[in-house]
C-alpha cells in the first residue's frame, strides 16, 4: 500500500510542538510509516545495514586497510545477498551504504569523506555502477523466481478448485466454492449473478452478505451478460465502475456474471495477471454450470421419454377400463329410456343396478388415476400424524363392507401394537387396495386373513387370501404401474392399485412385497418402520 | 319423520347435480330452492326461511368457504358442504367454519338423505335434553351416568365428555379441533390429536364389542370422529 501524507498534516503536527506529537510526526514521515506498516521490509533494511556494519567492522579489525581493491570487491557481497534475498530496494541501499563506508573507513584520509586522490572518484563511480547493476539483476532474478512460484501455486489451487467443482452437481455448492475461492485468494468480496429466465438470481458467499450487491451497477451487469465481455474496474470498458464484472461464458452460452471488488481495494485492477486468473476461474465456473445445465436437460429428456411410455400404457389400459363400464351405462340407460313401458319393474331395477355398478367401477378407476397422478407429479405430501393402525384398518374394512360381505375377514394382532407416525388417509388407501385385491382375486366366501405383528424396528402388516396367487416370476413386477399378472386377464383392473401402495409405502420408508401362500393364495406383506412416539404419560391426568 | 316439507337451498353451479338433487329431494318431500352461484345463494338465504343449505365448495364466482363464512355470520341454519376434493384440509376447514357435515362427490343419495335427516333433527332439537338414548347407550347428563344396554359403565371424566359431545352431535362428524377445544379448551390441536386418539381408544374398549370394527364411534381419518346414529 502506498501512502502520501498531504502537507497540511505535517504542518499541523509540528505546530503542537510537544514530544508526543513529535513522535507522531516521525511516524507520519512517508518512509518511516512505510517501514512501520511493513514489518518484513523493516527487517530487510535492518539486516542490510547490519551486514554492511559487520563487514566494515571485520575488515577494519583484520586490517585490510591498504588492500583497497579487495575491500571494494567485498562490499559487493552484501549488495548481492540483499538484492537476492530482499529485492531491489535493500540492494541499492547496500550499494550506497557500502560506498559511504568504504570511503569513510578505508580511503585516505581515513574517518573522513574527503578524498585525497581524485582517481578514487572513478573507482567509486565504477563501484556504484557495478553494485547497482548487480542489485537490479539479482532482484530481477528473484522476482522471476517468485513469480514462477506464485504461478505454480495458482495453477495448483485452480487445479484443486476444478477438481472440487467437478465433484459437485449442485449449483449452490459450485457457486459457493467459487465465491469462497475468489474471496480468499484476492482478499476481497465477490458475488455471482446467474441468469434465470430474464432475471438475475444473486448468490453471495457465506462470509459477506449483500454489501457487494449494493455496489453493483445493474446496467453494467446486463451489458456484460449481453456482450459476454469483461467490464468494470481494471478492464477496458466502464473503467470507473466500483467492481469488476466477468462473464461466465462456456460454449457461446452465457450463464451469468461474476462481480468482484470492494471500494478502496484496487489490487485486482492494478495486476494484469490477477484479471487473467479471475478469467480462468470464471471459465471453470461457467464450465461447471454448463455441465449441470446439460445434465438437467438430459434428465428432462429422460423424463419426457418415460412419461411418453407411461402415456401409451395409460391410454391402452384406461381406454379399455373406461369404455367397458361406459358401454354398460350407456346401453342400460338407453334401454331404460327407449323401452320403459315394456320393462318389468325387476328388469328395470336390474338395468339400473348395472348402471350403478358401471359408475362405481369408473369411480374406482378415476380415484386410482388421480392418486397415481398425485404421486407421479410429486404432489403427494405425507401429512404424518400419530396413527392407530387398528383404527385405520377398521375404517378400511368399513369402506369395503359391500365387497367383504362374501369374504369373512380374520384379524390377528400381536397384542401391543405401537402407535405409528403415518399419513392416515394414504395408509387407509393402501389397506383398501390390498384387501380389495384379496377379495377380487379369490373365490366367493373364501376368507381373508389380516395379521399385524411387530418386531423391534418394524411393523408387519400381512394380508393373505386363498385366491389365484401370483406366478412366481411376476411377484416383483406387480408393483409396477399398469402391470397386471398374466393369470388375471379374465378379471378387470388397471394395474394401478399396487403401484400406488408401493409408492405410498416407500414414501413412508417402508417396504411391500408379495409372496405365494401355501397351499394357495397370495400374501402381501407391508413392512413399516416404527418411529418414536409419545409414551403413555397422558394416562396420568385422567384418573377417576 | 316430521321434517318433510323442510325447505332446502341448493347452491351448486353444475346443472346435472342441481337436477339430481332437485329430483331426489323433491321425491322425498322436501321443498327446493336453487342457486347457481355464491352471490345468488347468499341472497336466497337472506330472502327465505330455510331449514337447510347444501353448499358446493367449488363455485364459479367465489370460494364456497367464503360463502360458508358469510352465512355463518348471521344464520345457524344447518349447512351440508359438497366437495370433490380428496384433500381433508378443505373438509376440516369447512367443518371448523361451522358446516354441519360434508359429502365427497361422488356420493350415494342414501347417504346424503341420512345426513340431511341428522342435520334437520339437530336443528329442531332443544339444546338441553337431560338424557340421550341411542342404539342401546343411555347417557344421563344430570347424574353424569352412562348405561350400555341397561348396565352402568364407568367412564373417566374425559371419556364421559367425549361420549357426551359425540352423542349430542350423533350422526354428525366432530372435528379433532372441536373435540379438543370443547374438552381441554385452547390447546395446540395440531400436536394433541394423539391424546384424543388414546381416549377414543379407551372409550371404545368400554362400549364397543370389537374396536377394529366399531359400531358407535367411527373414525373419519384426518378429520375427526362420528357417533353413528342410524344403521344404514
Amino acid at each position: 500500500m502506498k501512502s502520501f501524507s498531504p502537507k497540511w498534516q505535517i504542518l499541523d503536527s509540528t505546530h503542537k510542538g510537544n514530544r508526543k506529537s513529535y513522535i507522531a510526526f516521525i511516524k507520519k514521515i512517508p518512509i518511516i510509516r512505510y517501514l512501520i506498516s511493513n514489518k518484513n521490509r523493516l527487517t530487510a533494511y535492518t539486516v542490510t545495514i547490519g551486514m554492511n556494519g559487520v563487514l566494515t567492522l571485520l575488515l577494519f579489525i583484520i586490517g585490510f586497510t591498504y588492500d583497497r581493491v579487495n575491500i571494494a570487491m567485498l562490499y559487493l557481497l552484501p549488495v548481492l545477498i540483499a538484492s537476492v534475498t530482499y529485492g531491489l530496494g535493500p540492494g541499492i541501499l547496500s550499494a550506497c551504504l557500502g560506498l559511504l563506508l568504504f570511503d569513510f573507513f578505508f580511503i585516505p584520509p581515513i574517518f573522513s569523506y574527503s578524498v585525497s586522490d581524485l582517481r578514487f572518484l572513478v573507482s567509486f563511480a565504477v563501484f556504484l555502477t557495478v553494485a547497482i547493476l548487480t542489485a537490479s539483476l539479482a532482484s530481477q532474478m528473484r522476482r522471476r523466481a517468485e513469480e514462477a512460484k506464485r504461478r505454480e501455486a495458482i495453477a495448483n489451487t485452480l487445479y484443486s478448485l476444478s477438481r472440487q467443482l467437478a465433484a459437485n452437481s449442485q449449483i449452490e455448492a459450485i457457486i459457493n466454492l467459487i465465491l469462497q475461492f475468489v474471496e480468499n485468494a484476492f482478499d476481497t468480496q465477490a458475488m455471482i449473478a446467474l441468469s434465470q429466465e430474464k432475471e438475475f438470481k444473486y448468490y453471495f458467499s457465506t462470509t459477506h452478505d449483500q454489501q457487494v450487491m449494493a455496489k453493483t451497477d445493474q446496467y453494467i451487469l446486463k451489458w456484460v451478460f449481453r456482450h459476454g465481455q469483461t467490464a468494470g474496474l481494471g478492464s477496458k470498458t466502464y473503467q470507473s465502475a466500483a467492481l469488476l464484472y466477468i462473464p461466465l461464458k462456456a460454449d457461446e452460452n452465457n450463464y451469468g456474471v461474476l462481480c468482484i471488488g470492494e471500494p478502496g481495494n484496487y489490487t485486482i485492477s492494478t495486476h494484469r495477471d490477477h484479471i487473467e486468473i479471475l478469467h480462468a476461474i470464471a471459465g471453470l465456473a461457467a464450465i461447471s454450470l454448463a455441465r449441470i445445465h446439460y445434465e438437467e436437460q438430459a434428465q428432462l429428456a429422460h423424463l419426457a421419454a418415460e412419461s411418453e411410455r407411461l402415456r401409451t400404457a395409460l391410454i391402452n389400459s384406461i381406454s379399455h377400463e373406461l369404455k367397458t363400464p361406459l358401454t354398460t351405462i350407456i346401453g342400460a340407460s338407453g334401454g331404460l329410456i327407449d323401452s320403459f313401458d315394456k320393462l318389468s319393474i325387476e328388469d328395470s331395477l336390474e338395468l339400473i343396478s348395472t348402471i350403478r355398478e358401471g359408475a362405481m367401477r369408473m369411480n374406482r378407476l378415476v380415484s386410482n388415476l388421480i392418486g397415481m397422478m398425485r404421486i407421479e407429479s410429486g404432489m403427494m405430501q405425507l401429512k404424518r400424524r400419530e396413527t392407530d393402525i387398528l383404527d385405520i384398518l377398521g375404517v378400511a374394512l368399513a369402506d369395503l363392507k359391500e365387497i367383504l360381505q362374501t369374504h369373512p375377514v380374520h384379524i390377528s394382532t400381536d397384542g401391543d401394537i405401537p402407535e405409528m407416525y403415518l399419513d392416515e388417509l394414504l395408509l387407509e388407501q393402501v389397506l383398501v387396495n390390498i384387501i380389495s385385491n384379496a377379495a377380487k382375486y379369490s373365490e366367493q366366501d373364501s376368507p381373508i386373513d389380516i395379521s399385524i405383528q411387530k418386531d423391534v424396528q418394524h411393523l408387519h402388516i400381512e394380508v393373505r387370501d386363498y385366491g389365484i396367487g401370483i406366478p412366481d416370476d411376476e411377484k416383483h413386477l406387480i408393483f409396477n404401474k399398469f402391470y397386471r399378472a398374466s393369470n388375471t386377464t379374465h378379471i378387470s383392473g388397471t394395474g394401478l392399485g399396487l403401484a400406488i401402495c408401493h409408492s405410498v409405502i416407500e414414501a413412508h420408508g417402508g417396504k411391500i412385497r408379495a409372496e405365494n401362500a401355501f397351499p394357495r393364495g397370495t400374501r402381501i406383506i407391508v413392512q413399516l418402520p416404527i418411529q418414536s412416539v409419545h409414551s403413555q404419560k397422558i394416562r396420568k391426568d385422567d384418573k377417576n | 319423520m316430521n321434517q318433510t316439507g323442510a325447505k332446502i337451498l341448493i347452491i351448486d353451479d353444475e346443472p346435472a347435480i342441481q337436477k339430481l338433487l332437485r329430483l331426489t329431494l323433491k321425491a322425498h318431500g322436501y321443498q327446493i330452492i336453487e342457486a347457481s352461484s355464491g352471490e345468488k345463494g347468499m341472497m336466497n338465504a337472506g330472502m327465505n326461511r330455510l331449514d337447510l343449505i347444501i353448499l358446493d365448495l367449488g363455485l364459479p364466482d367465489m370460494s364456497g368457504l367464503e360463502v360458508l363464512k358469510n352465512l355463518r355470520e348471521w344464520t345457524q341454519v344447518p349447512i351440508i358442504v359438497l366437495t370433490v376434493q380428496e384433500d381433508e384440509r378443505d373438509k376440516v376447514t369447512a367443518l371448523d367454519l361451522g358446516a354441519d357435515d360434508y359429502m365427497v362427490k361422488p356420493f350415494g343419495m342414501n347417504e346424503l338423505l341420512a345426513r340431511i335427516r341428522v342435520a334437520l333433527r339437530h336443528a329442531s332439537q332443544t339444546v338441553d335434553e337431560p338424557v340421550i338414548e341411542l342404539k342401546g347407550i343411555r347417557i344421563d347428563f344430570v347424574q353424569r351416568k352412562v348405561e350400555l344396554h341397561g348396565k352402568t359403565i364407568k367412564l373417566t371424566p374425559i371419556e364421559y365428555d367425549l361420549l357426551k359431545i359425540l352423542m349430542q352431535n350423533a350422526g354428525k362428524v366432530v372435528t379433532h379441533k372441536q373435540l379438543l377445544t370443547q374438552i381441554w379448551g385452547n390447546v395446540d390441536y395440531n400436536n394433541s390429536t394423539h391424546y384424543l386418539r388414546v381416549y377414543i381408544g379407551h372409550l371404545r374398549k368400554k362400549i364397543e364389542t370389537d374396536s377394529t370394527q366399531p359400531l358407535y364411534i367411527v373414525t373419519e381419518p384426518g378429520i375427526g370422529y362420528r357417533f353413528v346414529a342410524e344403521q344404514d
